[in-house]
């Protein structure tokens, strides 16, 4: 996140932008991010979804209800199954507070 | 009256997408030239327009969102916008052959030719968009273009050897002269014109115009399973009257004035009339309904107010895209562009398009938050999901098979 | 709540239903902890231009940007407060009278739009 002085940042910086764990490999990109309500009432972010594909854009299959027909199903765990990933936000360290302009790629 | 009238919505929609000017004469040619062996075609289209109609019009019933909103909250913005460009790009160039359209029956009616009557028409168009309540459009032009049923009328006076149709609709192939490949490409089109993207745009648009909510749900599978059945078989009324005249007689279609021909040779002066008039009402329903889709599908990819529900200067934006497309469809026109050239070609475009449309309404259809109880049951999943691969097979067998037949030409 | 998915590309509607615009960006915010919560919606091609990224990205904010009344002002931006609930749109808890006006709807209204008779009759 920015430090104080910088434009807000905006959930698209963090679309897309990659995830690597602690030996540096990269697990995946940012597809989505999972919020909750704080006491205060505001959505904070809890974790982050991440895929390995290509394909950033969930179209709902990974939600836990069955929905959706069988075929589209199929092919959703098929491409999502061993792809997407939760990651929690605590397990993410900060990013480095000097500069970027782009996204943060968390490391 | 008011059961039948609220019907129309359906009936407009399926004459913009059976008997728009380019399925009139490709439905004609296909006659000519094949006979009745693409009946099938033209069943297996009426069962996934049904489909896919009826699920966009529930969803548009229940939750409000039209079609183009699904589009864009599914696939995401630059995908939307690709898909926004090709539906654009399709359907001005529709629109603009529509306009060419309602210009050729008014040509057959007066003998004034029809680059004349293409800039009156497309003014009476905007006015009619700007001024004309959405249901008396509906119910003028949707059911005065039903007036094709004469074709119908024409086919039966012509006394046909039914033994011998019966035996080309169920033995779908190629008659001599004519090859595989041409067949396939004639298939292609005319299931990719039963399919148009901007015959689900208008018509959930349309639903929402019409402020139809939860309770209207049998309404709108009224209009779904009357009307474009019926505008299947206009079409393939046209198809008949085609294969018993020209058939026989080795010819082909490429003018309006041949279409009308079976009419005028069953039912003489009055069947022409009938047919002109049909011609007319179905050309200029397209041209409204594919003029107001280039609207819906601009202002519900950005977000913006849109529909004729509102006052024009509430839905500024919407309505100068509006303009935009009657200008650029007249434009077109005014090459000199032979119109019924030109939606042989869209067509051919609008059926790479199907997969981006349809998918994110089959998978909407089953979302909870959009219809909460109203899901897709089984029936209509397993419907929709064989569609779906019928739609991307279609879309890949498209530019191929225009390209090896040489749009259709052998 | 999923945020890419249950709140962006989603329509905006005011408390009359009216719509406001789509979703086209989120801007976050920072607790006291540095967490990131979801701070307003960023409404407009400004924003949409941005995410779109590339030549066509830059140019649709550009355009964008040359018709906002006060350049430099940024997309138009609604705060999370103001979202009543989440369905298949983004309710919010105001009308629309009291969002600022799009600039490109204005301009149209103005100009073209309210120059043509008829334009105060819905139909």
């Amino acid at each position: 996140m920015p430090p104080e002085h910088e434009a807000p940042w905006r959930v698209s910086m963090l679309l897309r932008s990659e995830v690597r764990d602690g030996a540096g490999r990269v697990l995946g990109r940012i597809a989505d991010l999972e919020t909750r309500r704080d006491p205060q009432g505001r959505e904070t972010v809890e974790a982050v979804v991440i895929t390995a594909g290509r394909w950033g854009r969930l179209l709902g299959y990974e939600r836990r209800e069955r929905t959706g027909p069988w075929l589209l199903e199929q092919l959703a765990r098929y491409v999502l199954r061993r792809r997407t990933g939760r990651v929690p936000w605590r397990d993410l360290p900060q990013a480095s507070p000097d500069r970027h302009e782009g996204p943060p790629g968390p490391a | 009256m008011k059961r039948v009238l609220s019907i129309a919505l359906g009936i407009l929609t399926a004459i913009g997408g059976f008997v728009d000017i380019g399925d009139i004469v490709a439905n004609s040619e296909a006659g000519a030239r094949f006979g009745v062996a693409h009946a099938w075609v033209l069943a297996v289209g009426v069962v996934g327009i049904c489909s896919y109609a009826e699920m966009s019009g529930r969803v548009s019933a229940v939750s409000g969102r039209a079609v183009f909103d699904l589009v864009r909250e599914r696939l995401g913005p630059r995908v939307a916008l690709a898909n926004l460009a090709g539906s654009l790009l399709v359907t001005v160039l529709t629109l603009g052959a529509e306009l060419g359209g309602v210009g050729l029956a008014l040509q057959l009616a007066s003998s004034v030719d029809y680059l004349l009557w293409v800039p009156v028409v497309a003014v009476v168009l905007w006015v009619a968009l700007w001024r004309v309540k959405f249901s008396m459009l509906e119910n003028v032009f949707g059911l005065t273009g039903l007036v094709l049923i004469v074709f119908v009328v024409a086919f039966l006076r012509l006394r046909p050897d039914t033994g011998a149709l019966w035996h080309q609709a169920t033995d779908p192939g190629p008659p001599a002269g004519e090859d595989w490949g041409t067949y396939w490409f004639f298939a292609v089109a005319l299931f990719a014109s039963a399919l148009t993207p901007y015959e689900v745009f208008f018509f959930s648009s349309g639903a929402v115009e019409e402020q139809w909510t939860a309770k209207d749900l049998r309404t709108a599978r009224f209009n779904v399973f009357l009307g474009f059945p019926l505008g299947g078989l206009l079409a393939f009324a046209i198809m008949l009257s085609s294969a018993t005249v020209f058939g026989p007689r080795q010819m082909s279609v490429d003018t309006l004035a041949q279409v009308a021909m079976p009419t005028a040779l069953a039912l003489g002066k009055l069947g022409l009339a009938a047919a002109i008039l049909g011609f007319f009402a179905a050309t200029f329903g397209a041209a409204m309904e594919t003029g107001l889709s280039t609207g819906y599908t601009v202002a519900q990819y950005f977000g913006w107010d849109w529909g004729k529900l509102r006052r024009p200067r509430d839905a500024a934006r919407f309505h100068t895209v509006l303009i935009i497309g009657i200008v650029v469809g007249v434009a077109l026109l005014m090459t000199t562009i032979d119109p019924i050239q030109l939606t042989e070609y869209t067509l051919v475009f609008s059926a790479v398009a199907l997969p981006l449309t349809y998918l994110p309404i089959l998978v909407v259809a089953n979302d909870r938050d959009y219809l909460g109880d109203r899901v897709n049951g089984r029936l209509a999943n397993s419907v929709g999901s064989v569609y779906l691969i019928v739609v991307v097979a279609a879309a890949v067998a498209a530019i191929p098979l225009m390209l090896i037949t040489r749009m259709g030409g052998g | 709540m999923l945020v890419a998915f249950q709140l962006l590309d989603r329509q905006i509607l005011d408390r009359d239903g009216r719509p406001v615009g789509k979703v086209d960006d989120i801007e976050l915010g920072r607790t006291e902890v540095g967490v990131p919560y979801v701070a307003a919606l960023l409404v407009g091609q400004q924003a949409l231009g941005d995410r779109i990224g590339g030549a066509l990205g830059r140019w649709i904010a550009g355009v964008a940007r040359r018709l906002a009344p006060a350049p430099g002002r940024g997309p138009m931006r609604i705060g999370f407060d103001l979202v009543a609930g989440v369905d298949s749109a983004v309710n919010l808890s105001v009308s629309r009278d009291q969002l600022p006006d799009p600039p490109l709807e204005a301009w149209l209204r103005d100009h073209v739009i309210d120059r043509i008779p008829g334009a105060g009759h819905a139909s």
